[in-house]
């Protein structure tokens, strides 16, 4: 398959109370031109620091990649040096986080901050870089874009500033774009319009994506595939019908179980026991048996590698559920 | 239980010195509470959901308009001494990082209200706080530790423990579950329905996840700018909305289930600024069924036609539009390996404790 990412069995460590230890242990994953893969999980799960790597955003003295490869483009992001860093950082692959008011600069106002990177590269003037911009918000439907340009960003809505966020990731016309999270911090109703406007940009410009969130209902809308992290780990990847509709993996049934629309009847929730392991935990085998419930002594304590169980599906469980169909049985 | 009549809450934000510009948080509002019910408040951020929290725990006084508690009106300031009023409504809040003191021992953080509320002598606090552990299923030794060696759940859970130790009658949950991950809000929700299950506590509930609310409560009010646009039993304001706007705020749930996927376009546009709410109806520049009317006379909170105890603030109230039930959604294989854990938590000694 044609790939535009890949990851190769990357290891990311974080530095606590003077030890090192592994947050992201052996990932591999990749995304293909135009496709949209969701990493999924809870926090702790490491899902951030994923996608923070292949940006080369890790701080400096906390986190460091350890081990593991990312290839873009031919080159190996996590062994770049600077300058090759740059070369794709902001053009190639652009970023949305979750805040978009921590993410943008409050003293500059909204057009110069676009325009900023443009000017920076020598691509053209900054007349052309003005409107440039001023289709840029249009594009992302930007109420009023016009005066939008010499306002500064406090003076925004949330969901403005996620759209200015994404008018500015995309405004070098990258071919990766990384979004972690990008509308927990919005109101439902707004959430709706900012993905709607994610999705018709992604689609319209063949966008690759991977998009971090821990809502499988925005999961449900947005993504081809999913990648299920819990512990530092993948536990289960596949496509969405995979994953939403058969899983396989315990940990992903349980994050599916705990939504209220697939809670038993009644008004309780599902929990599921325990939470996830502290970093410097021991754990052998399964990083998810301390709260599986259908945890084996012996056989789940050995190492468990990722398991194909079907073209593009696999998961890391010994005892996967067998099960096909979404509408096995109704109660 | 809890009533309030055309409660006005205004905060002074900016203008200058000579003209001050009034936010207004809560506009002629009222509502009522009823003993032992699970009533959730639902709306967006900066509807004044908070602000009624706030109102009614005591925290905050109104400026226009009356609260009443259990049939009596509290006088304002009244509220702030009265410490018989203040042990009757507790609250939880969002982040039980910042509402938890990281110096004091839990077991310290569960006695000061059973102190200064006067419970008894020291072997009635002592046993009182045993009782509140178990509870919230804290091994007893944990009582020696500090907020900042549990997790989130935990501390929101030390949070219930705390808010419950003087057996209010009303307890006020400001967004107690969405700073939590997934997988941990269950334990809190499950609590909170054992407590006003059990307990017979009533629980005002703040929340912005209308999935999650459509599960739990009783009955559910839903705010739009400072007021009330629906209101009731939860299972008919969340089957058959009447006002437009519970409807996009509905349609606008991300949903795994991919037949109910969404119903109709997201709502355009943004909610209009609290400085200046719209005449008339003050959803009318947001909603797709607005007509004349709409701009001319405002519409009252009344009842539905042929519904008991529904009521909407829209003048199209009596149009049934029954939403397309998500129909019966698809059963995840497995997801009942997870569903026998939800029995499990049932403090077992809530119900002889009720003092």
């Amino acid at each position: 398959m044609d790939t535009l990412l890949e990851i190769n069995n990357l290891s990311v460590t974080v530095m606590t109370g003077g030890r090192e230890l592994a947050a992201v242990r052996n990932v591999s994953l990749d995304v293909a031109p135009g496709e949209v893969l969701a990493i999924v999980g809870e926090s702790g799960s490491g899902k951030s620091l994923t996608a923070l790597s292949v940006l080369g955003l890790l701080s400096k003295g906390v986190a460091r990649i350890s081990e593991g490869e990312i290839i873009f483009d031919g080159d190996d992001l996590a062994k770049a040096r600077p300058h090759v860093l740059d070369r794709h950082r902001g053009r190639d692959i652009g970023m949305i986080f979750q805040e978009p008011l921590s993410a943008l600069n409050p003293v500059l106002k909204i057009g110069d901050q676009i325009i900023e990177g443009m000017v920076v590269r020598n691509e053209v003037s900054r007349t052309e870089a003005r409107k440039r911009a001023l289709a840029a918000l249009t594009d992302v439907r930007v109420s009023d874009p016009e005066r939008r340009l010499d306002q500064y960003p406090h003076e925004l809505s949330g969901g403005m500033r996620q759209r200015v966020m994404i008018a500015l990731a995309l405004i070098s016309s990258p071919r990766l774009l990384i979004a972690d999270e990008p509308t927990t911090a919005l109101d439902v109703t707004i959430q709706a319009q900012v993905l709607e406007v994610l999705k018709d940009l992604q689609r319209r410009r063949g966008l690759s994506m991977i998009l971090i969130t821990h809502d499988l209902g925005i999961v449900a809308d947005m993504a081809d595939r999913i990648a299920v992290m819990y512990a530092g780990e993948i536990v289960e990847t596949g496509t969405v019908d995979d994953i939403l509709s058969a899983p396989k993996h315990p940990y992903t049934i349980g994050l599916l179980s705990c939504l209220p629309e697939f809670s038993p009847p009644g008004r309780r929730l599902v929990v599921m026991q325990g939470s996830i392991p502290a970093l410097d935990e021991r754990i052998d085998g399964c990083r998810f048996k301390s709260r599986c419930p259908r945890y084996q002594p012996g056989p789940c304590d050995a190492p468990i590698p990722l398991i194909d169980l079907a073209p593009g599906h696999q998961c890391r469980c010994i005892r996967p559920f067998r099960s096909q169909l979404a509408k096995v049985h109704h109660a | 239980m809890l009533e309030l009549k055309g409660a006005v809450k205004r905060y002074s934000g900016g203008g200058s010195i000579f003209k001050k510009r009034w936010l207004t948080a809560l506009d002629h509002l009222s509502l009522t509470v009823r003993r032992g019910e699970f009533f959730s408040l639902v709306g967006e951020s900066g509807c004044g959901k908070s602000t009624l929290a706030r109102i009614v725990a005591g925290l905050e006084n109104l400026d226009d308009g009356e609260l009443h508690f259990d049939g009596r009106r509290v006088p304002d300031i009244s509220i702030f001494k009265d410490r018989q009023m203040r042990r009757r409504v507790q609250m939880i809040f969002q982040d039980p990082y910042s509402s938890l003191n990281p110096r004091m021992r839990v077991g310290d953080i569960l006695r000061e209200p059973l102190r200064s509320f006067g419970w008894g002598d020291a072997p009635a606090i002592e046993k009182r706080v045993v009782e509140l552990a178990e509870i919230i299923r804290f091994p007893l030794s944990t009582l020696e530790r500090y907020p900042h060696q549990f997790s989130g759940g935990q501390r929101q859970r030390i949070a219930i423990a705390r808010a419950i130790a003087a057996t209010p009658e009303v307890l006020i949950c400001d967004e107690p579950v969405s700073a939590l991950d997934v997988s941990i809000k269950g334990q809190i929700i499950n609590l909170l329905i054992d407590i006003q299950e059990q307990l017979g506590v009533t629980i005002l509930f703040i929340s912005h996840d209308l999935s999650l609310v459509s599960k739990i409560s009783d009955r559910v009010g839903v705010m739009y700018l400072g007021r009330i646009v629906e209101i009731g039993d939860a299972a008919s304001v969340f089957s058959d909305p009447r006002h437009p706007y519970t409807r996009v705020l509905l349609d606008a749930i991300p949903t795994v289930n991919r037949d109910g996927r969404r119903q109709g376009a997201p709502l355009a546009g943004e909610v209009p600024s609290p400085f200046a709410i719209p005449t008339a109806c003050r959803f009318r520049d947001r909603c797709s069924l607005a007509f004349d009317k709409c701009a001319i006379e405002e519409p009252g909170l009344d009842a539905v036609a042929s519904t008991r105890a529904h009521y909407a603030a829209c003048h199209l109230r009596d149009r049934a539009q029954p939403r397309k039930a998500a129909a019966d959604p698809p059963r995840i294989p497995g997801v009942e390996i997870f569903y026998t854990n939800t029995s499990e938590h049932q403090p077992s000694n809530l119900a002889k404790e009720t003092a």
